[in-house]
């Protein structure tokens, strides 16, 4: 049986380190693709999110509703990681996004195939809005339903609906024929 | 009806990403937790628990009163003018070393 994070939270208030590491394990791929939404490269993703669990360790008293610590829990990792992207911004010696064309020439090979689409991907989510990207990557990458985005991102259901198909039209529009359609989940 | 209804289909984002790497969570909360020294107990999380938190302020407030006390208390020195007076009254040429100690360093 599943422990709730209520428990989970009470347990890790306790110093108990095996629950905090349960806690932070259940939620690590929603923050993960949050920071990434927002970072565009793996490494200053997972830096965004060792900062923000850190936080939420030191802070787990703070957490008024255990039942409801995943929500907390990513509202911190989108702030550490909204931060971080100013910071890198700031320190950044070129412009981060060029919002040409879309579409590079031929790759070299197999690998730099997948870092150009990777890319043609990340500047198409830059021109989304945080929370856009976020209800994207969470359903259409992470494979999350309405009621679970819309309890973690503190949203109502129907403003994740209206988000995702906003999103999607933008994406479509500027992915052109890129943009595959598969079968939705819900 | 939903929103996605109008939608014909989830877009294709898995080039954006790897599937989910357990070996990357890992790495990342073992190092979090051991940042936050949530099983040492000496810092990070332990010291952010309310107990923790209510000995230190009870630590600072102690600390506070006795600076206090310390400033109420401690000897006072006879302002500079008086020991120019005193001096003067009885002819007194003092050292270089009672002028600083009268006017507290060279800032008078």
């Amino acid at each position: 049986m599943t422990d709730s994070d209520a428990s989970l939270v009470a347990r890790a208030r306790q110093g108990d380190a095996s629950a905090a590491a349960a806690l932070l394990r259940r939620y690590f791929r929603a923050s993960y693709l949050l920071a990434l939404g927002r970072l565009g490269n793996r490494s200053d993703a997972e830096d965004a999110c060792q900062d923000a669990f850190v936080r939420c360790l030191e802070r787990l008293h703070e957490c008024r509703e255990p039942a409801r610590f995943g929500a907390w829990l990513l509202s911190i990792v989108r702030s550490t990681a909204h931060n971080r992207g100013d910071y890198l911004r700031v320190r950044a010696t070129e412009p981060l996004d060029s919002h040409g064309a879309l579409r590079s020439p031929e790759p070299a090979d197999r690998l730099a195939e997948q870092n150009e689409l990777k890319a043609t991907l990340w500047r198409a989510l830059e021109h989304l809005s945080p929370v856009q990207r976020d209800v994207v990557l969470l359903h259409d990458l992470e494979g999350w339903r309405h009621a679970e985005i819309a309890g973690r991102l503190a949203l109502s259901e129907g403003m994740s609906r209206r988000h995702l198909s906003d999103a999607r039209k933008r994406l479509r529009a500027l992915l052109g024929d890129y943009a595959s359609l598969e079968p939705d989940h819900d | 009806m939903t929103d996605d209804s109008r939608e014909p289909g989830r877009i294709d984002l898995r080039a954006f990403d790897e599937p989910a790497d357990p070996v990357q969570a890992e790495r990342v909360i073992g190092a979090a937790l051991a940042r936050a020294a949530f099983a040492g107990g000496t810092g990070g999380a332990a010291a952010g628990r309310p107990g923790r938190r209510v000995a230190a302020l009870f630590a600072a407030a102690a600390l506070l009163l006795l600076a206090a006390g310390l400033l109420l208390f401690a000897p006072r020195r006879p302002p500079a003018s008086a020991l120019v007076a005193a001096w003067t009254l009885s002819s007194h040429v003092p050292t270089n070393a009672e002028l600083l100690a009268a006017f507290g360093g060279y800032g008078q």
